[in-house]
């Protein structure tokens, strides 16, 4: 082994070995209730589901992916256009802390219907921040907000000003080992065709997240 | 009584207070009785007649004083010095008390002392120093009894350094730091201090047997901490507060009321309770660490001050280090004198 490549070599180990002390990886599942609503008030979806996440922190690097597979029943049984669907619910976002425990993050958010045309699919890249509130230890708050950039809808159509907000906390042991999580997205999407067409979902997931 | 009668009595008395009991010859008691029963003439007979005798040391200067006691009774000044200067030639350290004496004989000792020259009372002190720090030294007295060369030396077999070297008289007081001439501490071992006087053709030694004893410097002890100060707690638990619970309530409030802002008319009220849901179970997790005792945060101030301490603590100890570095290097001289065993001439 040449020596350039064994100093490199040796340099991976100790930046490998440093990292390794200070990375740290979530993983968690969900139960997932959600409130699905689009074009008008008759068009009124709720169900629930199952969902995963993963997540990855390393010094002020961040990352996480969370999948929800959610099945959706019309409430108003009557409404002809109406029928149950599966909604599978997709989200990735990588961060970078910026300011104390404010962080910069953009991801990609994904919803695919089954049947496919029984509700707007939709995609997006998302663009926003998200800060972390310290409650004590063994308990965080988290607010986010993003803007969905580059709205695509199964339907076609354009969305002036999609966004969506959200809100987690985390309650247990101050490792952070295990913890109850319960995090809330909601998301207003003003789309139109050629005439107004709006989206709009409030999801809620609630489980636990093992830490290591 | 008439005045030379009583001059006699208090010589008997001076007489009486050396003790004829341990002396050994027959004749030199005999004499020291007389001298007791104020028979003077048979006194300075006796006294003579036992100095022409085989005396010891002790039992020569003992018969030469009382000759000069005797002498000085009968008013015979001259005689009485000369016995007196005799007496101390043979023993310099012989002392008179003033308080026993009458001031005739005591005048009469101290001008015979004036005119010979002997080195009296030579006295080492007992001393334990670092050699070659600071005023350390071995002090050294004695008494030249007239105007002398005086050379001050310690001797050890072929070893012999000279202490002191000075024209002086009366009382002498020195302070030897036990060194070589090379600046080397004195080795371990018996030695003698020699005082040479000489003036003219007169000459006298008086020593001192002395013990030295090499030794290592005590070495400092490490320290753990600083003295008078103490390391404060790196940590400190701010005091309980609602804070927690008031951060859940706005942060909740704010996704309700954010739903509710941004929610579309077109579909419909309602749709805020996975909002109200979350915001509760971020409420109940603000409420509960609202009662919890809150995590150690570090104390900033606290932590300086225990750096700065460190800080202090590594420099004495580096202080430390260099001072025992240095005692290890350095002696440690106890001097102890030792019995005479003779040593005057």
């Amino acid at each position: 082994m040449s020596r350039p490549v064994r100093s490199a070599a040796i340099l991976l180990v100790a930046l490998a070995g440093s990292a390794a002390a200070q990375q740290r990886f979530t993983v968690g599942v969900q139960g997932v209730y959600a409130d699905y609503r689009e074009t008008s008030a008759s068009l009124k979806f709720t169900g629930g589901g199952v969902g995963a996440s993963f997540g990855f922190a390393l010094h002020k690097f961040g990352a996480d992916v969370s999948f929800a597979s959610i099945k959706l029943t019309p409430v108003d049984s009557t409404a002809t256009s109406g029928q149950d669907f599966t909604a599978k619910v997709f989200d990735a976002n990588v961060r970078w802390r910026v300011l104390g425990q404010v962080s910069g993050e953009i991801g990609v958010t994904s919803r695919k219907m089954d049947p496919e045309f029984a509700a707007q699919g939709f995609g997006a890249v998302r663009l926003g921040g998200r800060g972390v509130v310290n409650l004590g230890p063994g308990a965080d708050l988290t607010v986010r907000a993003h803007y969905l950039a580059g709205a695509k809808f199964s339907g076609g159509g354009t969305a002036s000003f999609p966004i969506d907000l959200g809100l987690a906390f985390s309650l247990g042991r101050a490792d952070g080992r295990l913890r109850v999580t319960g995090d809330y997205e909601f998301q207003s999407i003003n789309r139109k065709t050629s005439v107004k067409a709006p989206v709009q979902q409030a999801l809620m997931r609630v489980g636990a997240s093992l830490g290591f | 009584m008439s005045r030379i009668r009583w001059l006699v009595v208090l010589g008997a008395v001076a007489a009486s207070a050396l003790g004829a009991q341990n002396v050994q010859n027959a004749t030199l008691r005999q004499a020291l009785a007389a001298y007791d029963n104020l028979d003077i003439p048979r006194a300075i007979s006796l006294a003579r007649q036992a100095l022409s005798q085989r005396l010891g040391g002790d039992e020569q200067a003992r018969a030469w004083e009382l000759l000069g006691f005797a002498y000085s009774s009968s008013d015979s000044l001259l005689k009485a010095v000369d016995a007196f200067k005799q007496a101390i030639l043979i023993d310099p350290d012989r002392q008179l008390d003033p308080a026993k004496i009458s001031p005739k004989i005591t005048s009469s000792f101290l001008l015979a002392l004036a005119q010979v020259l002997v080195v009296r009372q030579l006295q080492v002190d007992s001393a334990g120093f670092v050699a070659g720090v600071g005023q350390g030294g071995v002090p050294i007295r004695f008494t030249v009894t007239s105007p002398a060369r005086v050379r001050t030396r310690a001797v050890s077999g072929a070893t012999s350094v000279v202490i002191d070297s000075s024209i002086a008289t009366g009382q002498v007081n020195l302070r030897w730091p036990a060194r070589l001439a090379n600046g080397d501490p004195m080795p371990s071992g018996n030695y003698l201090i020699i005082v040479d006087a000489a003036a003219g053709q007169n000459t006298f030694s008086a020593s001192q047997p002395v013990r030295i004893t090499q030794g290592q410097v005590d070495t400092l002890p490490w320290l753990d901490k600083m003295p008078g100060y103490d390391y404060l707690p790196e940590t400190e638990y701010p005091p309980q507060s609602g804070r927690p619970l008031a951060q859940a309530l706005m942060y909740g409030g704010a996704a309700i009321g954010g739903t509710v802002v941004l929610r579309n008319n077109d579909l419909g009220s309602g749709g805020t309770g996975p909002a109200l849901a979350v915001s509760a179970g971020a409420l109940i997790s603000g409420f509960l660490m609202s009662l919890k005792k809150p995590s150690a945060q570090p104390a900033r101030a606290n932590i300086l001050y225990n750096r700065l301490l460190r800080d202090q603590l590594a420099r004495r100890n580096a202080d430390i280090a260099r001072e025992n570095q240095t005692r290890r290097q350095q002696v440690r001289l106890t001097v102890v004198p030792l019995p005479k065993t003779g040593g005057t001439r």
